[in-house]
């Protein structure tokens, strides 16, 4: 069975647009996110490019807005997510010897929606009135009553956005559940999949929420409906809680697919074990529900009462545990491990520090009354940037090194690699550390001009920004380099690597486990 | 043969009710809204305009043990020179108990020989004393039409809050009638 081409190779059309195979929709997905990177990426090089020195130079204040919001929306709908759901589209078969998804047609509708909901995102900057320029929170009533009528298809694409993740999750899950092969118990699962196994339950869980609220606006901006508008008996405090009980857990889908990647590429390179696999699992499921119960630590300055502010301030730093349980133990997998750094490694590495760092102004933010400062700073921007670019970004990027040479069967190049990682790291550190000084010193976040004392500090976080974003496009080179120009790749790539994936040639069949394996 | 099929029904009951769970979070998102407002209420946060009720406002003057006392009512009309209108109340001034209601009648004529509509507006005096006399029901929330010779008896129903301050002892209701419209023709 090295080659189990059991049909006729069909043309390209044919190939991709009908994909049910999960190798070629997983490759569509990660192609997909690559290039909304470099599309949310300009955005932000543009925001960055006008806030190098204070005054207006290059946008105007509204369009600033626009880019703001479409650079967030981009970011987390367009390439964290379905960089992540990519992934699991490779792996979660070829992990657990499943020949491939559980539901096929529905993975290609799940994929084949995106790029048309994208498209209809990034359409409404060309729209009457500009684009949404809200923030992506869109907090009403900035997103009801005072929004360009180019909202209602910012709505309209969220929805195609969500309903994509909820086919996915529903897929995954059904895929986990039914199709491992036999002897896989749940406590043989491997991380990547476990991870995966509970974003999917989050995923389900909270994006019809966001659905509903989003329906909500559209009903207020359209349907004389008052959900959010005081004078109609609503309460714009309302939008709040129902997007932010969205809102967090889904920095959790985005956050522990990429825990997986980093539990996979760790004892790869340690050659030893993860260590406390058990624990890995039981943090993962509670950090997943702690993430539904924290949702209030985003709206401390918004009149909620004293007791419900300790509530989500206890609650908040209380998820500082699992994800502290996480840290030590993949320290304790490297601890004595005999370590070699290629690229994934330098990834996850670069992923544990800095993730970490972003974890610790999160525990600073998670504090009511030291929050009240922070609040809508750029602080907030520099944690958050610090936790999604050099953590999640980073633990994908990893994840696509340590795999690239299973999917395409030729080795990357390591020394382009290594200067893709070590630009990014010392880079993002420029771009995002200058960040929390600002905000600590009251920059505000979303504003396009600023007073004179924080040009130093931004002019140098811009210098980063320009060099971070630069430095990604040896990650697009060194893809096309490999598939053109790689070597040749063993089945085995990593000497330290274990599991089913490893077992099949590189690349794998186009079907593989048809007969299922046997895990002992 | 038959196992496969059970093992695709499994599959197919799995998704279905993973998708159910998608469904049933939708409806998720719209019972937040009654659930916050509900909560909002029970604790007493970011508590919206309400209708206060008679009893209501007794039981809060009764809880801060504000006695009941007698206010005395005074009765004044006024009519616009234009209008050739009889206008005044039956009883000139009466003794009213805080808390309890009272009705009083007024007199009015159309003395003209066409039909008038007119429009009552009252006026409290002394002013701080005035949100302390509550109208119930009144002639004045709407316009009055009589046809030429007409008369009528028109109620009011107030009553004066416990709450009115000690140094009010006299609170002065003042009518003033006004043409709202050019009789037809």
């Amino acid at each position: 069975m090295t080659d189990s081409q059991t049909h006729k190779p069909v043309t390209f059309f044919k190939r991709w647009f009908f994909a049910t195979n999960h190798k070629d929709i997983g490759t569509l997905y990660l192609c997909f996110s690559l290039m909304n990177l470099f599309v949310g990426g300009s955005l932000a090089l543009i925001i960055r490019a006008e806030l190098f020195q204070p005054g207006l130079q290059l946008v105007d204040p509204n369009l600033f807005n626009t880019l703001v919001t479409m650079h967030g929306l981009v970011m987390v709908f367009g390439v964290l997510m379905p960089a992540a759901v990519g992934l699991a589209n490779w792996q979660i078969p070829l992990m657990i010897g499943a020949p491939d998804m559980a539901l096929p047609r529905l993975n290609n509708l799940s994929f084949w929606i995106l790029p048309f909901a994208v498209m209809l995102l990034g359409s409404t900057i060309f729209m009457d009135g500009g684009g949404p320029n809200f923030g992506w929170t869109m907090y009403a009533p900035l997103s009801t009553t005072f929004a360009p009528p180019s909202t209602d298809f910012m709505i309209f694409s969220i929805h195609l956005l969500g309903l994509s993740s909820i086919m996915g999750a529903i897929n995954i899950i059904t895929t986990i559940w039914r199709m491992r092969a036999p002897g896989m118990t749940w406590m043989k699962l491997p991380i990547f999949v476990w991870t995966w196994l509970v974003t999917a339950f989050l995923l389900l869980v909270i994006m019809p929420v966001l659905a509903g609220v989003v329906t909500m606006m559209l009903a207020d901006r359209n349907f004389g409906t008052s959900f959010f508008d005081a004078a109609g008996g609503g309460d714009p405090v309302l939008f709040q809680h129902v997007f932010w009980f969205f809102g967090h857990p889904e920095v959790y889908v985005l956050a522990l697919p990429a825990f997986g990647v980093i539990s996979q590429v760790i004892p790869t390179f340690s050659r030893k074990p993860l260590f406390g696999y058990r624990f890995m699992v039981y943090a993962t499921v509670s950090i997943a529900f702690l993430a539904m119960i924290v949702w209030a630590h985003h709206m401390f300055t918004s009149g909620i009462p004293y007791r419900a502010q300790q509530f989500f301030m206890y609650s908040t730093m209380l998820i500082a545990v699992p994800t502290g349980i996480k840290v030590f133990n993949w320290l304790a997998t490297m601890f004595r491990g005999s370590l070699s750094f290629e690229t994934p490694m330098l990834f996850a590495t670069g992923f544990l520090a800095l993730f970490t760092f972003g974890g610790f102004t999160g525990v600073m933010t998670a504090v009511a009354p030291a929050d009240i400062q922070y609040q809508d700073s750029y602080f907030v921007v520099a944690h958050f940037h610090y936790v999604l670019v050099s953590g999640v970004l980073f633990a994908l990027m990893s994840g696509v090194y340590y795999w690239l040479p299973k999917w395409s069967g030729k080795m990357y190049n390591e020394r382009l690699g290594q200067w893709h990682f070590w630009l990014s790291a010392i880079s993002v550190n420029i771009l995002f550390l200058p960040q929390h000084f600002l905000g600590l010193a009251g920059m505000p976040r979303r504003i396009p001009d600023y007073a004179l004392q924080f040009a130093d500090f931004n002019a140098v976080s811009s210098v980063g920004a320009m060099i971070f974003g630069f430095t990604q496009l040896l990650l697009l080179y060194n893809v096309i380099h490999t598939l053109r120009h790689g070597q040749k790749a063993t089945g085995q790539v990593w000497d330290g690597a274990v599991g089913l994936e490893w077992t099949l040639p590189s690349p794998p069949p186009h079907h593989s486990f048809q007969t299922p394996p046997r895990i002992d | 043969m038959h196992e496969v099929n059970s093992d695709q029904q499994q599959t197919r009951r799995l998704s279905l009710s993973l998708a159910l769970v998608a469904v049933l979070m939708f409806g998720f998102g719209f019972a937040l809204v009654p659930l916050y407002d509900t909560l909002c209420r029970i604790l007493g946060i970011n508590v919206k305009v309400e209708q206060v009720t008679l009893a209501q406002i007794n039981a809060a003057a009764d809880a801060q043990q504000v006695l009941a006392r007698d206010v005395r009512i005074e009765l004044v009309t006024t009519v616009s020179e234009q209008l050739d209108w009889s206008f005044y109340p039956l009883v000139k001034t009466l003794s009213a108990t805080t808390g309890d209601s009272n009705k009083v009648l007024f007199y009015a004529k159309n003395n003209t020989d066409h039909a008038v509509t007119v429009q009552a507006i009252p006026s409290i005096t002394p002013t701080p004393g005035a949100k302390y006399l509550r109208k119930i029901q009144c002639f004045c929330f709407e316009r009055q039409t009589l046809q030429p010779g007409e008369s009528v008896k028109m109620p009011v129903v107030f009553y004066v809050d416990p709450a009115l301050p000690e140094q009010y002892q006299t609170l002065t209701l003042a009518y003033a009638l006004f043409v709202v419209e050019d009789p037809p023709g």
